[in-house]
């Protein structure tokens, strides 16, 4: 008899786990194309457009950069989350809510304030109603335990109907013509762009949020303590951390930072807050900071693949007249196939002759 | 016209029935997929899948039966793929089910999405003789549609599965101690499949008595969140059939007072009569899960979320 | 060496392995290990940690095939892929850490997996497990959950649960090593009662004395290879001891230190000391307990009577309910787990896996862990990798820590290692108080020597010690002074001089002598 088995590997590489992971993204393109296929596209057709028009094009990359600002954001502020085993769901929510905070002092200072001022305003106003919103289910999960993933994500959909009652409700802006968004930030609350490109400021502080997350894990005490507790409750405990401390810091971190992205897409895309400004980019921090394997430097390398998903998807949008729910079903392929394939990391198949 | 207060509790309460029926399915279908030691955050993506196919199979053949039963069958090969990724391929149970969501969310909006705009006929009320005629409890749990009274059923069936049967101990020890069961020579992982598709299959049902019964018509999205009440209310449950049908009625009930108070026009703005469910949702979970911590004796299953594997020695 | 030689009256053979061999990458397990069992015979398998024992014992059960060899039941040549296989051919294992569902009763357990009818039939079923219970001697109320029972009932559920299956080959993983003394005589009782209906017995330990007293032979494994198979009659322990460890045992073998008879300072004294568990529920009582500067203090017990609960408090895990705590000579409010660290408190926890160590960061980063406020790690307030890294480098020649570098994961180390990295941390610092708990179980002679030794010579030098341990002979080989504990509270004290093993374990029982 000859079995399939698995073998643990004795000594796995970095460089396995990369090639392993390129691979399953690979696998995820066909099994996409699959289902391109069966809505009527071509996917040759569309994967060559995506490549000509994304990757081969000064508008593609500068769309590229656009988008991978908030999954920079959202996918650290889950990687920051699950160093401690906790699972972020929320960023969606928190997301909004500083998008929020950003338009209230926008449009509450917008024309006082020089640019100087406002946007360090701006950007703690976001920094800090994300947190708070976090905060909610981090104080539940470190004092009670409650259970982080459903409260984080019931949340978002609290903070969406709270943007709704905002937008048809106090802050609608009179000369819309009864569309729901608010009225257009003064020139100071608004992103300074990159010379005559539409890439905003985010882009910077979304690589500089990275790095001194990276560095305060590796180089602080308290990053040392997030690390322990992420590896083993028992053992920080044993250590004499603060661990209920520590996870509702580390929570309210993560949602000031996606707070961040939030305030980067009104203040430096949009210039106003409306309904579904953001695509899941909550969600999506979620995917970015799993293929980064959580850690802080990778995010940036995935957020930018994930940026190219929806930049392709959106492309796609545009020529074939798909709905975006293409992006969300690309995410659920990516997401399955790289999950599918880390075994591969620790395993290695082998065919087992039984017998002697 | 007047309606007396009874006569609007009678119509809260029916509503309730029907907004707590989807939340009733799902969470059955949790109760199932994580006795085993599964869980399933896919259950938003599950129902959607469920609920399109449904739509579709009744627009195009009209047959009630034939949809609800393709939805099942949908739903229970799309959570197949979980259950490949966290069963045998060992992957994190979270994770894998967040894929879920973003498959089935992507999956039904990108196939719905031609068909916005039509309509389907809604089921029946078929009144049970009889019972219908028991005032005030009469005309609320029984003078409903047949997939109310289907889930009546499969709350008493599984049950009695679950805690009366040998097939029930298997998968309750599963969910409990996958090690032993492996030590004796049960397959973990046939079990564990079983009950994830079967669970599935069941989120399905959930998803299809959203267009059959309580829209008529397709939208992207839904179900709008109603999944992952499902998920806690797995856990409010105890991961118990009958407490499932507690808690689905008492969410049912809260949808249904929120959309009963909107329409009579209180002065609340409907956006914050829209979070009542979500934020009702938080606090009993929390509530639960301060009781649950001061009795001390948990009734999670104590595998759940946890791959299974064997000989792991070296 | 080959079997001794076989006198034809013995019994037919039931189970044989011929040339069985198991690997795991890098690993030899199990050796060409040949092996017979005859019925109604107990045959020993006698080996140190490591040596291969629970192997052998899960590729008969049919959880590991092995990798070369056959294995013959009654004469038949048989393969098994998994348990029921083997289960089906009458062979049950009693595993060492019990393979029971905590959150089911007793009779859930047991039927489980068996052939039931679709419909659970709950009285026939208690009925008949009574009636087993009965004629074996074994007795359990089946409608009790398993975690309400002792861990004496849960081994006797474990044996139900094999008997039920119709079991003819019992093999027994370390069944004592969990029992107090009396529990393992009413243990060898119920090994004598299945031996005479048939039953064949397969008995792993490394206790000497039982091994003599119950075996009709015994097999030596080391290293996962058959170093001999004796007839009990023809052997005796010292020859045994002589095969199982051979000669570097007898070097690494720990000498006690004779206490100092000068008088010692007090460095820990609790007084009616009372605490709750994470239930709620009380787990100390009236705790009264003293150690001295220069003295190891043995406190002995049956695992799950307070030991934890009281090493929690000690090292300010744990509040106390009432009572009052004194370290050297300052009374102790609410400590916390970084005021005893302060202080000069070093613990090495019973679970060394679960507490010790974060197993997926380096064993340099492990250095950290209880020491994280070490100026000699930080390069002006950040933490510098070199200097962690160095002082791994360091600590691990000097506790003899074996791995190919410090950045390895300390969680892939052997227990042995993964001890020695423990006891390096916490007693690297400038100690007054050393707590430790079960520092040897489930490590080989070389590891328990090193840790041991290390042990009395930092007593030597004036430190203080608890040593938490479920092992007579370890209490009785590093103890100056025992306490026992049973259910929560102190029922005795004596220098160690007026202790025996009979007392000890009498009053593990709950007896006040």
């Amino acid at each position: 008899m000859i079995y399939l088995t698995l073998e643990k590997r004795l000594n796995f590489s970095t460089w396995t786990r990369i090639g392993i992971s390129i691979a399953a993204v690979g696998i995820a393109l066909i099994i996409g194309g699959i289902f391109l296929f069966a809505v009527g596209v071509n996917p040759l057709t569309a994967y060559g457009m995506v490549w000509n028009q994304v990757f081969m094009d000064y508008w593609g990359w500068q769309d590229l950069m656009v988008k991978m600002i908030p999954f920079l954001l959202t996918g650290i502020a889950v990687a920051v989350a699950a160093q401690m085993k906790i699972w972020n769901i929320g960023a969606e929510g928190q997301l909004y809510l500083g998008a929020v905070a950003a338009t209230w002092t926008a449009l509450q200072w917008g024309d006082a304030l020089s640019g100087w001022v406002m946007i360090p305003v701006m950007i703690l106003a976001a920094m800090f109603s994300g947190a708070m919103w976090a905060a909610v289910p981090g104080f539940l999960r470190a004092q009670f335990g409650v259970n982080e993933i459903i409260t984080t994500l019931l949340l978002n959909y609290v903070a969406i109907s709270w943007v709704d009652y905002l937008l048809y409700g106090p802050w609608r802006d009179p000369g819309s013509n009864n569309f729901p968004v608010t009225r257009e930030f003064s020139e100071s609350a608004q992103l300074p762009l990159f010379g005559d490109s539409s890439v905003h400021l985010g882009l910077i502080l979304g690589l500089v949020a990275i790095l001194i997350v990276y560095f305060i894990l590796e180089k602080t005490k308290i990053g040392y303590q997030i690390r322990v507790a992420g590896d083993n409750l028992f053992a920080a405990q044993y250590s004499g951390f603060n661990i209920k401390w520590l996870t509702l810091a580390i929570v309210m971190v993560s949602g000031a930072l996606a707070g961040i992205a939030g305030m980067g897409e009104v203040a430096g895309i949009h210039f106003r807050l409306k309904q579904n400004f953001s695509i899941n980019y909550g969600y999506t921090g979620i995917i970015v900071a799993w293929l980064a394997r959580n850690h802080p430097l990778a995010v940036i390398v995935t957020a930018f693949f994930m940026a190219s998903v929806f930049v392709g998807g959106e492309l796609m949008q545009l020529e074939f007249r798909l709905p975006i729910a293409m992006v969300y079903l690309f995410e659920g392929i990516i997401l399955f196939s790289v999950l599918g394939s880390e075994i591969f990391a620790e395993y290695k198949l082998k065919f087992k002759k039984v017998g002697n | 016209m007047e309606i007396t207060g009874i006569e609007w509790f009678v119509l809260i309460g029916i509503s309730a029935i029907k907004m707590g029926t989807p939340l009733l399915f799902g969470t059955l279908g949790g109760v199932i997929s994580e006795r085993s030691g599964v869980i399933n955050l896919g259950m938003e993506g599950l129902m959607l899948v469920g609920a399109l196919t449904a739509f579709v199979v009744d627009l195009r053949f009209g047959s009630k039966i034939t949809a609800v039963c393709m939805a099942a069958l949908v739903a229970g090969l799309v959570t197949t793929i979980h259950a490949v990724v966290s069963i045998t391929l060992r992957a994190n149970q979270i994770a894998s089910g967040l894929a879920l969501t973003l498959f089935g969310t992507g999956l039904s909006g990108l196939f719905g999405d031609r068909l916005i705009g039509e309509t389907v006929v809604s089921l029946n009320n078929i009144p049970i003789p009889g019972f219908s005629a028991i005032p005030i409890l009469g005309p609320i749990f029984f003078n409903q549609d047949i997939m109310v009274y289907f889930s009546y059923f499969c709350v008493v069936l599984i049950w009695f599965v679950l805690f009366k049967t040998t097939l029930g101990l298997n998968i309750r020890s599963v969910g409990e101690a996958p090690e032993v069961c492996d030590a004796i020579g049960l397959s973990v992982a046939k079990y564990r499949y079983a009950c994830v598709i079967v669970g599935g299959m069941l989120i399905g049902v959930a998803g299809a008595y959203f267009p059959m019964v309580l829209t008529s018509f397709w939208v992207d999205n839904l179900t709008a969140g109603r999944g992952w009440i499902a998920v806690a209310l797995v856990i409010f449950a105890f991961w118990h059939p009958g407490k499932a049908l507690l808690g689905a009625y008492l969410f049912g009930a809260a949808i249904a007072l929120q959309l009963g108070l909107q329409t009579m026009g209180i002065a609340v703005p409907s956006y914050f009569l829209e979070m009542f469910p979500y934020i009702l949702t938080i606090a009993v979970l929390t509530a639960v899960t301060i009781r649950n911590q001061k009795s001390g004796a948990s009734v999670m299953p104590a595998s759940l979320g946890l791959a299974f594997f064997r000989g792991e020695k070296h | 060496m080959q079997d001794e030689e076989i006198s034809p009256t013995q019994a037919a053979i039931v189970l044989e392995l011929q040339n069985v061999s198991k690997v795991f990458p890098g690993v030899i397990a199990n050796d060409h290990v040949n092996f017979t069992l005859r019925q109604g015979e107990i045959h020993t398998i006698l080996g140190e940690n490591g040596a291969g024992k629970s192997t052998l014992m899960n590729v008969i059960a049919g959880l590991y095939p092995p990798d070369g060899g056959d294995i013959f039941i009654d004469k038949k040549k048989v393969r098994f892929t998994n348990p029921r296989q083997a289960i089906l051919h009458g062979i049950g294992m009693v595993h060492q850490h019990f393979m029971l569902v905590r959150n089911h009763t007793v009779t859930e357990n047991i039927i489980l997996g068996t052939p039931q009818p679709p419909v659970l039939d709950l009285k026939r079923v208690n009925q008949v497990i009574q009636e087993l219970g009965d004629k074996y001697g074994l007795t359990v109320s089946p409608d009790k959950k398993i975690q309400e029972l002792s861990v004496g009932e849960q081994q006797r559920v474990e044996i139900l649960k094999v008997l039920y299956r119709g079991a003819k080959i019992l093999i027994l993983d370390e069944p004592t090593a969990v029992l107090t003394p009396q529990e393992s005589e009413a243990l060898y009782k119920i090994i004598e009662n299945m031996v005479a209906e048939e039953h064949s017995i397969i008995f792993i330990s490394h206790k000497m004395k039982e091994v003599i007293s119950l075996s009709d032979r015994i097999t030596v494994l080391s290293r996962g290879k058959v170093l001999a198979t004796l007839d009990k009659e023809k052997t005796n322990a010292k020859e045994l001891a002589k095969i199982m460890m051979g000669d570097e045992a007898v070097r690494a073998m720990p000498v006690s230190a004779s206490s100092h008879s000068k008088a010692m300072e007090v460095v820990v004294r609790m007084e009616k000391i009372c605490a709750d568990d994470d239930r709620g529920h009380q787990a100390l009582k009236d705790i009264d307990l003293e150690i001295r500067s220069g003295q190891i203090v043995g406190l002995a017990g049956v695992s799950g009577n307070g030991q934890a609960q009281l090493a929690e408090v000690l090292s300010g895990i744990r509040a106390i309910t009432a009572g009052n705590y004194y370290y050297c000579g300052e009374s102790l409010q609410h400590p916390t787990v970084n005021d005893m660290i302060i202080r000069g408190l070093g613990y090495i926890p019973e679970d060394r896996k679960k507490f010790g160590i974060a197993g997926h960061l380096s064993i340099a980063n492990n250095f950290l862990l209880r020491d994280h406020k070490n100026p000699d790690f930080y390069n002006q307030q950040f933490l510098s990798a070199h200097k962690v890294n160095e002082y791994g480098r360091v600590k691990m020649e000097e506790f003899d820590i074996r791995a190919a570098s410090e950045k390895m994961q300390v969680g892939l180390l052997s227990g042995g290692n993964i001890q020695k990295t423990i006891l390096a941390r916490e007693s690297s610092r400038p100690l007054k108080f050393l707590l430790a708990s079960q520092p040897i179980r489930g490590l080989d002679v070389n590891a328990t020597a090193f840790i041991q030794q290390t042990i009395l010579k930092a007593k030597s030098e004036g430190l203080a010690v608890l040593l938490i341990t479920e092992d007579l002979d370890e209490l009785f080989l590093m103890s100056d002074h025992i306490y026992v504990i049973c259910r929560g509270e102190i029922v005795g004290h004596m220098p160690k001089k007026e202790a025996s093993t009979e007392r000890i374990g009498l009053m593990m029982t709950g007896m006040k002598t």
